[in-house]
């Protein structure tokens, strides 16, 4: 049943769901609501509020632990006298001194590269947008940023100090580094980051910009459209 | 069958002559798009589904499965203790783990190197068989096994980082080294390749079989 009420001019509220291509017109979300997929139980959409400013904020905080995380050790062991300490960065060149430069090259990517470079990138996008503007390549920035999103690993790579420390235990004395309180409070940020991220309102923001509509964006009082809905309207 | 009884009404953006961007979910119409097919807003190419998504992602797993073999057979990492080398596989690590009494531990790298990478690999041949044989059963079900799968499928890079870690860090000289084997080499590519292999598939394949047959 192709549906003739379609048309290319209003297919900005629409959404499909990813999982299982079902078409939804969807309603305005209020505050944290979901919208799940009636059929798929996917999550197609979350409330929008305050998003902009939840991530700006835990991505400007995540670059002030990733920076402490990079400039002192995670980790020192201590044995028979002798202290070895490693960095983040130490970690991934030492496999490159066993001809496995390889998987040195990828574990650098994962955990400093790729990381640094979503921060950058969701910095870039989101602090113009937040003062009502649209950045220069925003959209060639934002696509490559959202593409690196499942690379980088700084949760996976905690969970490896976590383990490393226990299994060190009885070999040495295992001495935490500022690194490693670092680290662990860029996990907790970046979590954060990650689930306050509404990719969908910040096409819409700079949609709107584009537009030239400012007005109608950062204003938290009009609430005269906002359902209590949270199953989306089939198509 | 199972989903008629459900009496769930809906119409598939590509039974509406619609598709979604991959990248920035905007819903456009085919017809609209029809001289480039890019994406109006974020000029991405618009596919209504992957492009040879089933092809793709057999060739990805199969990789996988090829490059497991050495992983587990080379050793990741060789501990050597006041001049005596105990070389490690992925297995005799594990092993190695529960005779020292460090339950909880062996069974994080299990889980990670083992239970996920074998896992992944056996839940996405079930989903590319299922959805080649045009099965109606428990499309919900295996969508969510898809979910599941690209939630945890990063976790299993921790055994990687577990040998970059150790090898920085254990580098005292004669009372003891960690030096890394080549099989972190060939983990690492099937971590990877597996991770590739789960973003080829594209779960509205299981949705179609049913779509279609609704007419």
């Amino acid at each position: 049943m192709p549906n003739s009420n379609l048309n290319p001019q209003d297919s900005k509220d629409l959404l499909a769901c990813h999982e299982c291509d079902s078409l939804y017109r969807l309603p305005s979300l209020e505050g944290r609501t979901l919208a799940r997929c009636e059929r798929c139980g996917s999550v197609l959409a979350r409330g929008d509020a305050n998003s902009i400013d939840n991530t700006l904020a835990y991505t400007l905080a995540a670059l002030v632990f990733f920076t402490i995380a990079n400039a002192y050790p995670i980790l020192g062991l201590r044995v028979a006298g002798q202290e070895q300490f490693y960095t983040l960065l130490s970690g991934a060149t030492a496999l490159a001194k066993f001809d496995l430069l390889a998987v040195g090259i990828v574990v650098f990517l994962t955990t400093i590269f790729f990381p640094l470079l979503i921060m950058i990138g969701l910095l870039y996008v989101l602090i113009p947008l937040r003062t009502g503007r649209v950045p220069r390549y925003f959209i060639p920035i934002f696509k490559f940023t959202l593409a690196l999103l499942p690379w980088g690993m700084v949760g996976v790579y905690m969970l490896g100090v976590l383990v490393a420390i226990v299994k060190l235990a009885d070999l040495a004395t295992v001495v935490p580094g500022w690194g490693l309180y670092a680290l662990f409070s860029l996990l907790l940020v970046t979590v954060a980051a990650a689930a306050t991220l509404n990719p969908r309102v910040i096409w819409q923001t700079s949609d709107i910009l584009s537009s030239g509509q400012k007005d109608s964006l950062f204003d938290n009082n009009s609430k005269d459209n906002a359902q209590y809905i949270s199953k989306p309207e089939s198509l | 069958m199972s989903i008629n009884s459900k009496k769930v009404q809906v119409i598939s953006a590509r039974k509406a002559g619609m598709a979604s961007c991959h990248v920035c979910h905007l819903v456009v119409s085919l017809e609209s798009i029809k001289q480039n097919n890019i994406c109006t807003r974020c000029h991405s190419p618009i596919h209504s589904r992957k492009v040879d998504s089933i092809s793709r992602t057999w060739a990805l797993v199969v990789t996988a499965i090829i490059l497991y073999i050495p992983a587990n057979l080379y050793p990741i990492m060789t501990l050597t203790k006041l001049g005596q080398g105990e070389p490690n596989t992925i297995i005799s690590g594990v092993m190695h783990l529960i005779h020292s009494g460090m339950w909880p531990l062996a069974l994080i790298v299990f889980v990670a190197s083992i239970i996920v990478p074998v896992g992944k690999l056996l839940v996405l041949m079930y989903l590319l068989m299922t959805v080649q044989n045009r099965s109606y059963n428990h499309p919900k079900d295996r969508t969510t096994l898809y979910r599941i799968l690209e939630l945890f499928g990063h976790w299993s890079m921790v055994d990687v980082f577990l040998v970059s870690i150790l090898v920085a860090l254990v580098d005292l000289g004669f009372i003891a080294t960690i030096e890394p084997g080549v099989g972190v080499l060939y983990f690492g590519a099937v971590v990877i390749t597996t991770l590739f292999a789960s973003r080829a598939f594209d779960p509205r394949l299981i949705w179609d079989v049913i779509d279609d047959d609704l007419g």
